[in-house]
C-alpha cells in the first residue's frame, strides 16, 4: 500500500466510525413462508427426527456409562488381552455416533427432498413463484394500516 | 527436547503463510471462477475439527486417563457426541438463520438488539475458560520443550497466538485449520503407533493389565516443582542429590516444593492422597469417578460436554461458511468421523504413560504425558524426533484453537459488548490474549480437561437451551430468553468458580459444585420455558421458527 | 411531558403496532377514567379498563363516524361516555373512547395527541417505504458505457475472431441476465465474484489481455450475504477510471476475508488514482453527476443496508492506485439470500 494514500469514506461514515457505537439497527421482517400449513407439517416431522435421534444418543450414552456401572465384569472379560469395557469406550462407540448422525442426515434429507417436490408441484401448479417475492418485499409496518397494495 | 523448538517453529511459520496467502491465489479470470466455487464440505470438515480439537485433546485426554484412569475417554465420547447432538439440533437451522454468532441467532429469533450485551457477556466467560486451559497446555509444552519457567511458555504463546492474528495468519482460517487437523493427527498417531510397536510385547501386556502393581520402570530421579503429599505401601530407599541413601518408611508423606530424589527401579510408586491408585479398580473402571459418585460424575459431564459443544461460540460460526443447510448438516457428520478417529490415539498415551512414566502422577505433571512418553520410551534420536513431533503437534492445536476462541472472543466483545466499530477489533484481540495469559499463570496446577469441561458446563446452561429452544420451540419468548441465560449462566459460573476459589464442603455438594450440569442444565431449560410461558411472543415468531426448517 | 413522550413512542407502530395495548394503559391513567378504548373505522382495536357493552360501543362509534365530531352520551347504568374521532393525515381513521366521567377538552386533547402519534408512524412507514424503493432504483446500474463497449468489442471480433465473440457473447448474456435477475435484493459473495468474472472476460477483451488479474478469497466469506451488485461496479470503476487512463498493463486484485463478525473485500489497482478531493466529493454525493453511478450508488446502498458506519473507504491519491474496501457484518437481520 502506497504511503501517500489518502483514506476517505463519506462524512456519515465518518462521523459513524468516529462515535464508535452503533445505533440499534432497524428490524427488517422474517419472510414467512408461501404455504403456513406445509411448512408447520415438516416442522413437526424435523422436530420428531430431532427428538428420534437426540433419545438414541442419550440410550448410547447414558446406557453405556449405566451398563459399565452395573456389570463390572465387562472389566474381566477380554477380546485380544483388551478389556471388553475399554473397548466399547475407546473405539467402537465412535462408529456408533458415526452411524447415529448419518442416520439422522439421511432421515432430514428425505423430508426435505418431499417437501420441496410437494411445493414445486404446488408452484408449477399456481404459475411462477411471483408470490414469494411480493411477500418477502413488503415492510413489516405494511400490516398495521392498510398501507401500500401488493 | 533438541528438535521440538524447530518443529514448532516450522508449524508456526507455515500456518502463518497459509493463513495470509490462502491456497488459492489466481492469476486469470478463469481461476476467478475457481475462487468464486464454494469451499468443498471436505475442508470445511477438516477446518472445523482442526479447531475444534484443541490442547484439552492432545494433551489433557492422555495426561487425565494416566491420573484419574480410564473414565476420562468419556469426555472423548462426549467431545464427538456433542456433534451428534449440533448435527440433530443446530447446524441446519442455524445455516439457514444466516445467523454468524449466537447473539445474531438471538437477533434473528427473538428481535431483540438488546440481549447482544448478555449473549456477549456469556460469550466472554465461555471463551475465557476455553482459552485458559489453552495457554496453559502451550505454556507447559513451551517450557517443557526450551526448558524455561511455566510463566515465559504461558507469555510467549499469548505472544505468538496474538501476533499472528495481528499479521493476518486467519485471514484463510479455513485453510490453516485443516492443515492443523492433519498436523495433530499425523503428530499423533505416528508416535503412537512406533510407540505401540516398539513396546514390546511385555510393555503391552502390563498396559493392558493394570491390575499389576505399578513400579518404576528404572531408576529414576525425580523433582517436585509443587508441595506433594503422598503415600508409600512399603518402605523405599531412595537417592538424595547429595548421594545420601534415605529410607522413606511405608505411610505418608509430605514433600516441600524442590525436593529431589531417585527412585531405584522396580520401586512402588508413591501416589499422591486423594487420587486413585494407579491401576486400582477404581483406576481402571470406565468411568469418572472423581468425587466417589461415578455414575453421577460421568452423567453430568456427559450431559455438559454433548450439549455444551453446540453452544461453543466458535463451533457456531464455523456452520456460516457452508453454502447451505444441508452441507452443513453434511460437514457436521464428517467432523464425527475425523474426530472418532482422532480420539483412537490419546488412550495408548495414557495407558503405556501408566507403565513408563508413572511418576508424572506424583509430580502433578500429568499433561505432559503425550510429550513425555516418547523420549521414554525410546532412548536416542528417534526419541527425540517423536517428542519433536507430539510437541508440534500439540502446539498446533493450542494454535488453531486458541486463535478461533480469540477471535470469537474479540468478536463477541468489540461488536456486542462494546457495541465497536471496526478498528477495535485487533485492540480486542489483545485485551483478550492478555487476559487470557494473566488467567493461565496461576492455573498451572489445574487440568486441561476440567477447565475444558467447566467452559463446556456454562455453554450447555446458557446457549443450549437458547439455540434448541429458539430453534424447536415456537413460544419462546425475549425474556424468556434472557432469564434463562441469566440463571444459567449464573448458577453455572457460580458453581464452577466456588469449586475453583473457595473450599467446598466434602461429599454431595462438591460433586454438585464440580460438576453442575446435571442441575444447572434443567435449570435453565426450565427458566426459559417457565417464563416464556408467561409472556407472549411476537407475532412473527412462528415464521421465525418455521423458516429455519423449510430447505 | 414524559407521559407524552412515551405515548409517542408506544404509538410509534401505528394503531396495530406492538405497544398499543401500553399507550392504552398510559392514556387510561393520565385521563384518571374507568376505561379508555381505542378503534379504527371497522370497531375496537385495543382496550383498557371498563368498557361499554358491544351495541352501545357501536352505537357511540357510528355517531362518532357519521358526524364526524365528538359525542358524549350516558350509558343505560349511568356512566358517561365520551368518544372524539382521530385524524390521520387529514382523513378519519378512528376513535378515541373514554369511559367514565372524562372531562371533555382532556379527551379532546389527548385524542390531538393520539392523531399526532399515528400521523408521525404513518409518516415513518412511508419514509421506510421510500428508502426501500430507493434501494430497488438504486440496484441494478448497469452501465451503459460497459454495454457498448462490450457490443462493440464483440462486433469487432465476430469476424476475425468468430469463437471468442461467440463465447464473450455468452459471457455478456450471462452478465444481463444476473444484472438484471429479481431474485432479490441480495446475492451471496459468491455470485458477486462470478458476475464480476464475466465482466472482466469482457473488459480483457477491450484492453487486449494487458490487465492482470489477483484473487484471493478465503473460502469463509464466500456465502455471506450483500446487496446485489456490489463488487462489479468497483471493479468497473478501477477500470474505467484507474486502467483505462494508464499506459502498459495493468493490475486488478480482488481480495476478501472475514475479520471477525465481518466480511471484507478489498479491491485494489495500480491505475492512475483519483484525486482525494475528487473521491470526497463522490461520497459526499456532490461529485460530477456522470461518476456518481458507480461508487457513490455502492457507498449509499451499503449505508441504507447496514447502516452509516458500513459505508465505503477509498485509499487513493493522484497517481498511486486506490483501494476500495467494503466492510460489512457477515449476518444482518433480513439480508438473505433467495
Amino acid at each position: 500500500m502506497s504511503p501517500r494514500r489518502e483514506k476517505l469514506t463519506s462524512p456519515q461514515t465518518r462521523i459513524a466510525l468516529a462515535r464508535g457505537n452503533r445505533p440499534v439497527q432497524h428490524l427488517q421482517p422474517v419472510p414467512g413462508p408461501v404455504d403456513t400449513e406445509a411448512a408447520r407439517a415438516l416442522f413437526r416431522a424435523q422436530r420428531r427426527t430431532a427428538v428420534r435421534t437426540v433419545v438414541v444418543l442419550s440410550v448410547l450414552l447414558f446406557g453405556l456409562s449405566g451398563s459399565f456401572a452395573l456389570f463390572p465384569e465387562l472389566g474381566e472379560i477380554r477380546l485380544a488381552q483388551v478389556p471388553v469395557s475399554w473397548l466399547l469406550l475407546t473405539v467402537a462407540v465412535y462408529p456408533l455416533l458415526f452411524g447415529l448422525a448419518l442416520w439422522h442426515v439421511r432421515s432430514t434429507e428425505r423430508l426435505e427432498g418431499e417437501a420441496e417436490s410437494v411445493d414445486r408441484g404446488r408452484s408449477t401448479a399456481r404459475g411462477p413463484s411471483r408470490r414469494r417475492v411480493d411477500r418477502r418485499r413488503r415492510s413489516k409496518g405494511d400490516s398495521s394500516t392498510g398501507g401500500e397494495a401488493t | 527436547m533438541t528438535w521440538a523448538v524447530p518443529a514448532i517453529g516450522l508449524v508456526l511459520v507455515t500456518s502463518l503463510i497459509i493463513g495470509v496467502y490462502g491456497v488459492r491465489a489466481a492469476r486469470s479470470t478463469s481461476d476467478f471462477l475457481v475462487a468464486s466455487r464454494r469451499i468443498s464440505p471436505n475442508w470445511n470438515a477438516l477446518a472445523i475439527a482442526g479447531e475444534y480439537l484443541s490442547a484439552a485433546s492432545v494433551l489433557g485426554l492422555a495426561g487425565l486417563l494416566l491420573k484419574n484412569g480410564l473414565g476420562t475417554m468419556w469426555y472423548a465420547v462426549g467431545f464427538t457426541a456433542g456433534y451428534v447432538a449440533v448435527v440433530a439440533l443446530v447446524a441446519g437451522p442455524m445455516r439457514r438463520s444466516g445467523a454468524f454468532t449466537v447473539p445474531d441467532f438471538a437477533e434473528y429469533r427473538l428481535g431483540a438488539p438488546r440481549l447482544r450485551k448478555l449473549c456477549g457477556f456469556v460469550v466472554l466467560v465461555i471463551m475465557l475458560l476455553y482459552l485458559v486451559p489453552q495457554f496453559k497446555g502451550a505454556g507447559v509444552v513451551l517450557s517443557l520443550v526450551s526448558g524455561t519457567p511455566y510463566w515465559v511458555g504461558v507469555l510467549l504463546a499469548g505472544l505468538v497466538v496474538s501476533g499472528s492474528i495481528a499479521a493476518g495468519g486467519m485471514r484463510s482460517a479455513t485453510y490453516v485449520q485443516a492443515f492443523h487437523y492433519l498436523i495433530k493427527l499425523a503428530f499423533l498417531a505416528i508416535p503412537a503407533i512406533y510407540l505401540v510397536v516398539h513396546a514390546g510385547a511385555d510393555t503391552r501386556t502390563e498396559a493392558l493389565h493394570p491390575e499389576w502393581e505399578t513400579h518404576f520402570p528404572q531408576t529414576t530421579p525425580v523433582e517436585f516443582s509443587v508441595a506433594t503429599d503422598f503415600t508409600l505401601n512399603e518402605p523405599v530407599t531412595v537417592l538424595t542429590p547429595q548421594g545420601e541413601e534415605l529410607e522413606l518408611p511405608a505411610g505418608s508423606h509430605s514433600v516441600a516444593r524442590g525436593t529431589e530424589y531417585v527412585f531405584p527401579a522396580g520401586a512402588p510408586i508413591p501416589h499422591p492422597e486423594d487420587l486413585p491408585v494407579l491401576g486400582s479398580q477404581r483406576w481402571s473402571t470406565p468411568l469418572l469417578d472423581v468425587g466417589g459418585y461415578p455414575l453421577f460424575e460421568t452423567w453430568s459431564t456427559l450431559l455438559a460436554i454433548t450439549l455444551g459443544c453446540m453452544g461453543l461460540p466458535h463451533v457456531i460460526m464455523r456452520f456460516h461458511t457452508s453454502p447451505t443447510a444441508r452441507t452443513a448438516r453434511r460437514v457436521a457428520v464428517g467432523v464425527i468421523a475425523l474426530l472418532g478417529l482422532f480420539y483412537l490415539f490419546p488412550t495408548v498415551y495414557g495407558l503405556l504413560g501408566r507403565v513408563l512414566t508413572p511418576h508424572l502422577v506424583m509430580l502433578q505433571g500429568t499433561d505432559t504425558v503425550a510429550v513425555v512418553l516418547p523420549a521414554h520410551a525410546v532412548p536416542g534420536s528417534v526419541g527425540t524426533l517423536l517428542t519433536a513431533m507430539v510437541a508440534a503437534g500439540a502446539f498446533g492445536a493450542f494454535l488453531s484453537t486458541s486463535s478461533g476462541l480469540l477471535l470469537a472472543l474479540a468478536g463477541g466483545l468489540s461488536h456486542d459488548l462494546f457495541q465497536g466499530s471496526v478498528p477495535r477489533l485487533r485492540l480486542a484481540v489483545v485485551i483478550g490474549a492478555c487476559v487470557s495469559v494473566l488467567l493461565a499463570l496461576p492455573a498451572q496446577m489445574i487440568d486441561i480437561n476440567v477447565l475444558v469441561v467447566w467452559a463446556f458446563t456454562v455453554a450447555a446452561s446458557t446457549f443450549c437451551p437458547l439455540l434448541v429452544l429458539g430453534i424447536w420451540w415456537r413460544r419462546l419468548t425475549l425474556p424468556g430468553a434472557a432469564t434463562g441465560l441469566i440463571v444459567g449462566g449464573v448458577t453455572a459460573t457460580g458453581a464452577v468458580g466456588w469449586s475453583i476459589l473457595l473450599p467446598t464442603p466434602s461429599g454431595w455438594v462438591t460433586v454438585l459444585l464440580a460438576q453442575p450440569a446435571a442441575w444447572t442444565v434443567p435449570l435453565a431449560f426450565l427458566t426459559m420455558m417457565v417464563v416464556s410461558r408467561f409472556t407472549r411472543p411476537p407475532e412473527w415468531a412462528e415464521h421465525a421458527v418455521l423458516r429455519l426448517h423449510s430447505p | 411531558m414524559r407521559q407524552v413522550h412515551a405515548l409517542r413512542v408506544d404509538l410509534q407502530d401505528g394503531l396495530h403496532g406492538r405497544n398499543v395495548g401500553a399507550a392504552v394503559r398510559r392514556l387510561r391513567r393520565v385521563l384518571a377514567v374507568d376505561g379508555v378504548m381505542l378503534a379504527d373505522l371497522d370497531g375496537p382495536v385495543v382496550a383498557h379498563g371498563a368498557r361499554p357493552n358491544d351495541e352501545e360501543i357501536e352505537g357511540v362509534l357510528f355517531q362518532v363516524f357519521e358526524y364526524g365530531g365528538g359525542a358524549r352520551t350516558r350509558l343505560s347504568d349511568g356512566t358517561s361516555v365520551c368518544a372524539v374521532p382521530l385524524h390521520v393525515a387529514d382523513e378519519l381513521a378512528g376513535a378515541l373512547v373514554a369511559t367514565g366521567e372524562p372531562v371533555e377538552t382532556d379527551v379532546e386533547a389527548a385524542a390531538a395527541l393520539v392523531s399526532d402519534s399515528l400521523d408521525h408512524a404513518a409518516l415513518r412507514r412511508a419514509r421506510d417505504r421510500i428508502a426501500a424503493a430507493d434501494l430497488r432504483t438504486l440496484r441494478a446500474q448497469i452501465s451503459p458505457h460497459f454495454m457498448h463497449n462490450s457490443l462493440a468489442v464483440i462486433a469487432a471480433l465476430v469476424r476475425t475472431d468468430p469463437d471468442r465473440a461467440r463465447q464473450l457473447l455468452s459471457d455478456f448474456a450471462d452478465y444481463l441476465r444476473y444484472g438484471f435477475s429479481d431474485k432479490g435484493d441480495y446475492a451471496t459473495v459468491a455470485d458477486e465474484l462470478e458476475a464480476t468474472q464475466t465482466y472482466l472476460e469482457l473488459q480483457r477483451a477491450r484492453f487486449h489481455d494487458r490487465l492482470d488479474i489477483t484473487v484471493r478469497m478465503a473460502p469463509e466469506v464466500l456465502p455471506v450475504a450483500v446487496p446485489f451488485l456490489v463488487v462489479q461496479p468497483i471493479v468497473e470503476n478501477a477500470i474505467r477510471h484507474g486502467l483505462e487512463r494508464k499506459e502498459g498493463r495493468g493490475h486488478i486484485s480482488v481480495s476478501g476475508f472475514g475479520e471477525g463478525p465481518l466480511c471484507v473485500i478489498e479491491i485494489e489497482d495500480d491505475g492512475v488514482g483519483m484525486h482525494p478531493e475528487l473521491a470526497r466529493a463522490l461520497l459526499a454525493g456532490t461529485g460530477p453527476e456522470a461518476r456518481s453511478v458507480g461508487l457513490a450508488n455502492v457507498d449509499q446502498r451499503l449505508r441504507a443496508v447496514y447502516g452509516p458506519e458500513y459505508g465505503l473507504m477509498i485509499e487513493t491519491a493522484l497517481g498511486e492506485g486506490t483501494k476500495v474496501t467494503v466492510r460489512v457484518p457477515r449476518f444482518a437481520p433480513g439480508v438473505v439470500v433467495r
